[in-house]
């Protein structure tokens, strides 16, 4: 405690919050529009922050950080075209609660899913920064690779009741996955000479595609011309509200997807994403009631979105003890703070007392005013369910492509976009679920690195995935995963079968 | 202030391109800065942080562009595809420059674009843990020598630390095993958690552990000591002539006119040299390594004929 009043000079001022603010609204902003991502909105920011006091540029980055990570959610409630990857995970039960006209609770689920996530993991921060480094040092590739496979199970859970097209969806992620340069030994690989399909298929515009286009398509089909509602929606009417028996299902999901997603931020290289389906898949498997799920389940939106913020701090726990930033935001801090003369490492809780004070001060402050101004810009966003759909999506469509454009600079994404559009519509047609091929083609590379760097650690000796003891459990959880989704999946064909052979008796 | 100054320029570019200012001075409209890496990369802010004072010194505005993709050949081909009229440069790195056309078939050569000047040269170090019991470079190759095939190393596959270090070990005759990694933080990563023995590495990607005491810089692999790090040796001091340093500067396509070339080193040359945009650079990038553009062409050739025999089949 005393430590942390060292940084109340250093926060307490206008420019601070101001910019911080001014972080948190345009990450929110850039989050929730499809094809624009945090990155290139950190990178445009960056000139901004060398005119300003340190901690007031790092509260910027910050704020643009936690909001684009957040962002992403809102569009994926209210019209089911997730503004980042990550909230893809919260789409699936977030828009079919917007579809059952209950869009104002799935949009507070997942602020304050998000907000109490985020406070879990800036306490994670301050507190345990140093112990939770060790951990995550002792993630090597055997232990990706086995959490890669865990989280591959998952998918089972995801596609209960139609398991062969979920696993085959799964098997067209991790192949696209496969495409371009090859991660260990850089030579092109699915290539067909195409030079720009060297970084692989583009994974903005292929969630874009299979979210954006893929629904515009099935709009058309549909001639859905109906105007939504001539007011917006209430945010204040009982069915936006959360009540009693949403939060008694959501809390305990919200304490451990939080939990956990501080763990996988920590571990350089995881990230938002891998959190939010793990956690997601996770919570289906472990509740009670999994048919609940992607049938509009509110603790579905609080699994996603607590693991998908749960990251926000904890990505800074390898920065500050070790000086290894896990993302490009983090690479970027790392400059402010040795531009500050810090040298992140143990020696900095010690030395910069006030300046990392200040610093954790202003990660909390930016999870506050998260809250604040999640809370006021809702009031924005629900206005899009005022606007019928023939108007909507042409101008969400445009904002994808114009984002894609942006950050490549090629047509050639563009053309992706579309294809993958194309076969998203035809996935959704013949009943093949979307989550399953995000899972696979996000875990493609950690299963793919993992297992062939862990094999040249052990020389060829796959025993090192038992020997290591986080990797054998990883994979032991797998293997129960698959155990109880098996014996579920046999038991529900069974009661299906009986039924129907008494009718044949009758 | 900055929306203010956009406008300016944009204002300004209107009526430069309005054909005001007939006279058709060089430069007269809005110049792109090619970045081939992605948007937030080290290379992308490098080139952002220039991107304001070159413009101002020119007169124009310089945006960045972002086009990434086919280890920076994509980026590198537009440059090179671009109307040969000054308007389009390219912020060139070892890896899109050098790298990436030895290794693959990409349609251009490092001598087909003019350089305008280096920006940054970044030291390569060889860093072990804290723990490890080699000191100096012969500990290590001394060990190496006694056991062929039990160390590892870890780096990105064919880049410059990884390059350098097997130009390293066929000198000194080691036999070691390569562990790729997908990028400098990683490769740290994996050092600190003990999954390789040891790590060459970009000073600026080492820079905090070694300072904090949790890895020891064995050796620097430049002509001359590091100044961030004067009690790491080069490998020359050592006894093994092995260099590699990964550079950042700006060029343009081949066939741009003499007079534009002339005006465009003329205005990286004075900002490259002022010590106000020295000191931002170290804030958020690195440290400048400001080379005009006669030796930068020459450090092209220097590792286009180091690099060749490594990379081509």
């Amino acid at each position: 405690m005393e430590f942390l009043l060292q940084g109340v000079a250093e926060v307490a001022s206008i420019q601070v919050f101001a910019l911080l603010s001014l972080g948190l609204v345009v990450g929110i902003v850039i989050g929730s529009v499809p094809g624009l991502n945090v990155p290139l909105a950190v990178a445009i920011a960056l000139p901004i922050t060398f005119n300003v006091e340190p901690i007031a540029g790092l509260a910027m980055l910050v704020g643009i950080y936690k909001g684009g990570t957040y962002g992403g959610s809102l569009t994926a409630v209210l019209i089911n075209v997730p503004g980042t990857p990550a909230a893809a995970a919260t789409a699936i039960d977030g828009n079919e609660l917007t579809r059952q006209g209950k869009a104002g609770k799935a949009l507070k689920m997942s602020l304050y899913a998000s907000v109490i996530a985020e406070i879990v993991s800036d306490i994670a921060l301050i507190a345990f920064a140093i112990p939770m480094a060790a951990f995550a040092l002792r993630i090597g590739p055997p232990e990706s690779f086995s959490l890669g496979i865990f989280a591959l199970t998952l998918v089972g859970v995801l596609s209960q009741g139609n398991m062969v097209k979920g696993l085959i969806a799964a098997a067209l992620g991790l192949f696209l996955s496969t495409f371009g340069v090859d991660p260990l030994s850089g030579e092109f690989r699915l290539t067909f000479g195409q030079r720009q399909l060297a970084g692989g298929w583009s994974f903005i515009a292929l969630v874009i595609g299979v979210f954006a286009i893929a629904e515009a398509l099935s709009i058309l089909d549909a001639n859905l011309a109906q105007i939504r509602q001539k007011g917006a929606l209430r945010l204040s009417d009982p069915d936006h509200c959360l009540d009693r028996d949403d939060w008694r299902r959501s809390l305990p999901v919200i304490g451990r997807s939080s939990v956990i997603g501080v763990f996988i931020g920590a571990v350089p290289g995881l990230g938002s994403a891998v959190s939010a389906y793990l956690n997601y898949g996770l919570s289906r498997s472990l509740s009670r009631e999994p048919d609940r799920f992607g049938k509009g389940a509110i603790e579905g939106v609080a699994a996603a979105e607590a693991g998908n913020n749960a990251v926000t701090s904890s990505t800074f726990v390898p920065l500050l003890t070790l000086g290894i930033p896990g993302d490009v935001i983090t690479a970027i801090m790392l400059g402010a703070f040795i531009a500050h003369g810090l040298v992140p490492g143990p020696a900095l809780f010690e030395q910069q007392g006030p300046f990392v004070a200040g610093f954790f001060l202003m990660i909390v402050a930016a999870s506050v005013l998260h809250l604040v101004i999640g809370r006021l810009g809702m009031y924005a966003f629900v206005q899009t369910t005022r606007v019928s759909n023939p108007v909507l999506f042409p101008a969400v469509l445009v904002l994808g492509v114009t984002g894609i454009f942006v950050s490549t600079s090629s047509y050639f994404d563009v053309y992706v976009m579309i294809g993958f559009g194309v076969m998203g519509y035809l996935m959704n047609r013949l009943g093949f679920p979307i989550a399953p091929l995000l899972i696979g083609f996000i875990l493609g590379p950690l299963i793919e690195i993992g297992l062939r760097q862990a094999a040249i650690i052990g020389r060829g000796d796959m025993t090192i995935f038992l020997t290591r003891p986080i990797s054998a459990v990883f994979l032991a959880c797998a293997l129960l995963t698959i155990v109880v989704v098996g014996w579920r999946e046999y038991t529900d064909r069974r009661k299906r079968r009986i039924p129907r052979q008494e009718e044949r008796k009758t | 202030m900055k929306p203010v100054r956009i406008l300016k320029g944009a204002l300004a570019a209107l009526i430069v391109s309005t054909g005001l200012a007939a006279a058709a001075e060089y430069p007269e409209k809005p110049i792109s800065m090619i970045v081939t890496w992605n948007a937030g990369g080290s290379t992308d802010v490098l080139a952002r942080l220039l991107a304001e004072p070159l413009g101002a010194e020119l007169g124009v505005p310089v945006a960045v562009t972002n086009m990434p993709g086919g280890g920076g050949s994509l980026g590198t081909r537009a440059a090179l595809d671009a109307p040969l009229d000054g308007y389009t440069i390219l912020a060139t790195t070892s890896g899109n420059h050098i790298l990436t056309p030895l290794k693959n078939d990409v349609g251009y050569r490092y001598d087909d674009f003019e350089p305008i000047g280096q920006l940054v040269a970044a030291s390569l170090i060889l860093a072990v843990r804290e723990d490890s019991p080699w000191l100096t470079l012969e500990d290590f190759i001394a060990a190496a020598r006694a056991e062929p095939g039990k160390y590892l190393f870890g780096a990105v596959p064919d880049v410059a630390p990884h390059l350098t270090l097997r130009a390293l070990a066929e000198s000194a005759g080691l036999e070691l095993v390569h562990l790729p990694q997908q990028g400098g933080a990683p490769g740290a990563t994996a050092l600190l958690a003990g999954d390789v023995d040891l790590l060459p590495a970009n000073a600026a990607t080492v820079a905090s552990s070694l300072k904090g005491g949790k890895m020891r810089g064995l050796a620097v692999f430049s002509a001359e000591r590091d100044p961030a790090f004067p009690d790491i040796p080069t490998a020359k001091e050592q006894g093994y002539e092995v260099y590699g340093s990964p550079f950042v500067g700006l060029a343009v396509a081949k066939g741009v006119p003499e007079d534009v070339l002339a005006t465009l080193k003329t205005a990286f040359d004075k900002v490259a040299q002022d010590p106000a945009f020295g000191e931002r650079a170290i804030k958020v990038a690195s440290a400048l390594t400001y080379l005009p553009a006669e030796e930068f062409g020459a450090v092209w050739e220097r590792d286009w004929t180091t690099y060749a025999p490594m990379l081509q089949k």
